[in-house]
Order: C-alpha cells, then structure tokens, then sequence
C-alpha cells in the first residue's frame, strides 16, 4: 500500500484537555488512514467498527447528545485517561498530586466532556513516531492501524463538527 | 471468584494495565481470533507487561466461566456491563490510599472548560 496521505484518530474533549494540561501536549492517539472505511471497496479499506474514526466518533457523539450516563464507550475512555495517568506518574511525568488531581477531574466530569474530536495528522509529519499495530494482533486482519504514544499538538489539526 | 478477590495483592500498576488491556480485547471481541486473542502492538513503549496481560486473561476467563460463553459471544449488554464493573474496580484502586479533592476537581474542570472554545491549534512556527 502507498504511504497515505493523512491518519485520522478519534478522542474525546477531556483526554485532548488533560494531555494538554498535564502532559505538555503530547497526546497518546490509535488512527487509521481511512476515516470512513465505509466509503471504500472491502479491497482497499477494511476498518473495523470498532477501529473506525467515522463511526466511533458518530456514536461517541450520539451518546454525548442523550447524555447516555451508561455510555460503554465513555467508560472506557475513563479507564483509558487513568491509565495513561498512572504511566505518566511511573514515568515521572507527573507528581503525584498531578495524578490525583486528574482522578479528581474525572471524579466530577461529566457526559458532555467526553464529546468527541477528530484529530487529523498528515502521514510524512509523524510516519516516524507511529507503531504499526501487526496484522495478528489487529482488530480486523484486513485493517491498517497505527499507535503514536508521544504526539505533540503541532503535529495534528482538531476538528469538532457540529453535527 | 469475583474481580476483587483476583487482583487483589497484585501491584497497581498491574492491575491498571490489565483493566486498561481487558477493554481492548472487549471492545475487539467480534473480530476475535480464537478463544485467545492478542492486541498487542510490539515494539510500542508502555503496552500492557506479560503480567498485566496474563491478569486480563484470568478476568477474561472469569468473565467467560460467568458468563457460559467464549468472549468473542458476549452480547453489547454483558460486555457493557463488564466495563462499568472495571471501570469502577480502576478507579477503586486508583484511588487506594488518597482521597478525592472534588471541589478542587470541579474547579479545574472548569478551568479546563473554559480555556478551550474551540481547541486551539498550536503552530510550529
């Protein structure tokens, strides 16, 4: 496959905030080259739902809307933030007062904080910073994903559609 | 055996990182590989330790002896379910030992709410 031209991720409002707070704006993002897989043939572009920004980022946002209080996927965001915390700590990164402040945070926030962001980064600016996610260890077999744990904010553009 | 009882004794960083590793492998269910699947990626820093990834397997097993089905059958209740279960059990242990400042947490959410309309691009140059 040629190198594409951008990778797309999907993250939601107070993930982007807290790396910017906390972590110097370095931003721990999973992205695909396809934002909607669902406009291409099963030949060229096969994202899971579950890997899919399009997707991910409409039914973070439909939740968002109904201020889904049992949202699975804002659970698991939560889960997501505490753990890069507790890596941020081990690291050094952080005080520990810093981690509990964060635990606070997520301790009050609230549905509409989790709404979601599109980040868009083009290829050749972070090609040297991404983990390839190895076709065994995909989501899909046929999906193209990459892991970038260290992404400084000049490096991608956050667009919030208002849908 | 509840959750509780199997991660109990294992340090922190362990059983944040298996939590964090078992909702991968949850939210990945329907394209699961087998009974054993693996969403490792190599060769990245900070993935989920050989320990932490054997904790997952044994609360993904538990899930699955509860549950009387392989984890790739959960149904989107069960597996929802289970996320709120770990989702608490992190934030417990997360916790272990310090208290919450909820007042000083609401004051930075609103910090937080009220630097950011929109996201604000920073440029290289």
């Amino acid at each position: 496959m040629p190198d594409p031209l951008l990778l797309y991720s999907v993250n939601t409002w107070l993930a982007y905030m807290i790396a910017e707070r906390f972590y110097s704006g370095e931003h721990y993002v999973w992205c695909t080259p396809y934002f909607d897989s669902r406009q291409f043939s099963l030949h060229t572009a096969d994202v899971p739902p579950t890997s899919s920004p399009a997707e991910i980022y409409q039914n973070l946002f439909e939740e968002v809307r109904r201020g889904d209080r049992h949202s699975s996927k804002i659970k698991e965001n939560r889960i997501g933030i505490f753990r890069g915390a507790t890596i941020k700590k081990d690291q050094g990164i952080i005080t520990d007062k810093q981690a509990q402040d964060i635990a606070a945070i997520l301790d009050r926030a609230e549905t509409r904080d989790f709404r979601p962001l599109i980040y868009v980064m083009p290829y050749s600016a972070v090609r040297t910073r991404i983990s390839e996610v190895p076709v065994a260890d995909r989501a899909h077999p046929l999906s193209v994903e990459y892991v970038i744990d260290r992404l400084p904010r000049n490096e991608f553009d956050v667009i919030e559609p208002r849908v | 055996m509840s959750f509780e009882v199997l991660i109990s004794g294992i340090t922190t960083k362990v059983v944040v990182d298996a939590i964090y590793y078992m909702t991968r492998l949850i939210r990945h269910r329907g394209g699961a590989r087998g009974s054993a699947p693996r969403l490792l990626v190599e060769g990245l820093r900070n993935e989920p330790s050989p320990e932490a990834e054997a904790l997952a397997r044994t609360l993904l097993n538990e899930v699955e002896r509860k549950s009387k089905s392989p984890i790739e059958k959960l149904s989107a209740k069960e597996a929802d379910k289970v996320v709120g279960q770990l989702e608490k059990l992190i934030l417990k242990r997360y916790l272990e030992g310090a208290t919450i400042d909820r007042e000083r947490g609401q004051a930075l959410l609103e910090e937080l709410r009220g630097s950011s309309k929109p996201p604000r691009p920073k440029t290289s140059r």
